[in-house]
């Protein structure tokens, strides 16, 4: 997994904000979080469904063997397989014979039973999807509030600092005017020393 | 008070904001769901999570019915011609127990009874769907087979187990009757009468005995196929509240995540004129200035 280096130091996990911090939240926690408990899913079924299947016997009568591969530590959801390719393996008799079902029954009886974490299977994965939607919705949430807060602010300083073409033009007549109106009084002024010179001159 | 005299940005992000609520309708009504991802409405799609998994297990409570429905009403109609069979063997019986019939009469009759026998053996052999009904549960071989050493000439090789079949969140049906205790039951084994009846015709003594051992057989199949009837009448009446219950959770999956159609449409075209509305303003307002009026 790629890392965050400054003059040798890894900073990755003091980048707490903005993009780059939103993306490793994400990946570093959310995401793992989430692996984790359709880990715990996978491995909890496969787990159990192997632990009734040994109970069991096949149709030749055989003890049940593994239905699915002894789930991983870690990797679970990724890595789970069926065992099995014939389906007669299935150990659905619980007592030898070929026509019983009564390991069926009892495979089937798993999705009442509290088997992950406390929680029926059907319960665990309804919750985990709830805390998947309820994440993205809080940050959509927070995104959009930071979103208007950082517009209004936005509006604040444009209508502190903005540049109004309407006030500047009225700042330029302002200024031309001021300068026309200095023009003429150095054009009276000169006229006025023209009138004093030509005075001595007569 | 002075204001922002760019108020473009803003604009923009209005802009933004109702293409993002058109690509939302536009989504919703292509799917024709209002969930298209959790976050959308986290509690909903955990509902609709709940909902599925609901509907998958009706379905398969569905299947499991019908295709016990259909062993039961085949075991069903094989024991109501074993029952007729038998009311003809006791017939047969009794006119070989009537005084006028000679010894050439009853060894016909005799030979008749035998052809009824292996009928008898053909049907409780039963199987349905490659597996044999009234072995209780070692269905994978024949149940009864002809055997010179047993008294009846018939041993029963299946067991004397049943199995139970989920149909329902807390209905279990019992789903087969073994053969030892419909044909073979103690006291009322249906091939030792039989094969009473057979020896007894031969010999000429002990018919009317022989006879009421074929009825108390034909009595006890009668009373035990009461069972079938009973079970059916019950996986019947199950699979008319399952199909109630999948079309109900069909209703609540739609509500939970169904788009509302004429809502969605409705915020689809107000969207639209909205985000019209406002591209022809932005055009507009942003040409004049105080420059435009000097001179």
């Amino acid at each position: 997994m790629q890392r965050i280096f400054s003059q040798g130091s890894d900073i990755t996990s003091s980048i707490v904000s903005g993009q780059v911090g939103g993306l490793l939240e994400a990946r570093d926690r959310q995401i793992p979080d989430v692996q984790s408990r359709l880990d715990a899913l996978a491995s909890a079924l496969a787990t159990q469904i192997n632990k009734v299947q040994a109970a069991g016997f096949d149709l030749s009568g055989n003890p049940g063997t593994n239905l699915f591969n002894a789930p991983s530590a870690s990797g679970a959801a990724a890595s789970v397989a069926v065992a099995i390719t014939n389906p007669s393996l299935l150990a659905a008799s619980s007592d030898g014979t070929p026509g019983n079902n009564g390991n069926v029954e009892a495979l089937y009886a798993l999705r009442n039973q509290a088997i992950v974490n406390g929680e029926t299977p059907t319960e665990y994965y309804s919750n985990l999807v709830f805390n998947i939607g309820s994440a993205s919705a809080d940050a959509k949430a927070d995104q959009s509030a930071s979103n208007l807060v950082l517009q209004r602010l936005n509006d604040q300083r444009a209508s502190v600092s903005g540049v109004s073409l309407d006030e500047e033009a009225a700042n330029m007549m302002r200024y031309q005017q001021a300068y026309a109106a200095s023009a003429q009084v150095i054009s009276a002024i000169n006229s006025m020393m023209q009138t004093v010179i030509n005075m001595k001159n007569s | 008070m002075r204001v922002n005299p760019n108020p473009l940005p803003d604009l923009l992000s209005a802009i933004a904001q109702t293409q993002r609520q058109i690509n939302t309708d536009l989504q919703q009504i292509s799917s024709a769901q209002s969930i298209n991802l959790p976050s959308d409405d986290p509690a909903g799609a955990a509902v609709l999570v709940r909902n599925a998994a609901k509907s998958a297990e009706t379905d398969q409570f569905l299947r499991s019915a019908s295709g016990l429905s259909g062993e039961m009403q085949n075991a069903d109609s094989v024991l109501s011609s074993v029952i007729t069979i038998l009311q003809r063997a006791i017939s047969l019986g009794t006119e070989g127990a009537n005084g006028t019939s000679n010894a050439s009469d009853r060894a016909a009759i005799a030979t008749e009874v035998q052809g009824i026998q292996s009928e008898l053996v053909n049907l409780a052999n039963l199987s349905y769907q490659g597996k044999f009904v009234f072995a209780g549960t070692a269905t994978q071989t024949a149940p009864y087979v002809l055997d010179a050493n047993s008294p009846s000439g018939i041993t029963y090789v299946g067991n004397s187990n049943a199995n139970t079949v989920t149909v329902g969140d807390n209905l279990t049906v019992k789903a087969n009757l073994p053969g030892s205790q419909l044909f073979s039951a103690p006291g009322s084994d249906m091939f030792q009468a039989i094969q009473d009846l057979i020896t007894n015709l031969q010999g000429g003594s002990n018919i009317d005995a022989a006879v009421n051992e074929v009825s108390n057989a034909y009595e006890h199949i009668n009373a035990q196929r009461v069972f079938y009837g009973n079970a059916i009448n019950q996986l019947n009446t199950q699979q008319t509240f399952l199909h109630n219950q999948v079309t109900q959770l069909a209703e609540q999956a739609n509500t939970a995540g169904g788009a509302d159609l004429s809502r969605v449409i409705s915020d689809l075209v107000n969207a639209q004129t909205s985000r019209q509305a406002t591209l022809e303003a932005v055009s507009k307002t942003q040409q004049t200035n105080l420059f435009d009026y000097i001179k």
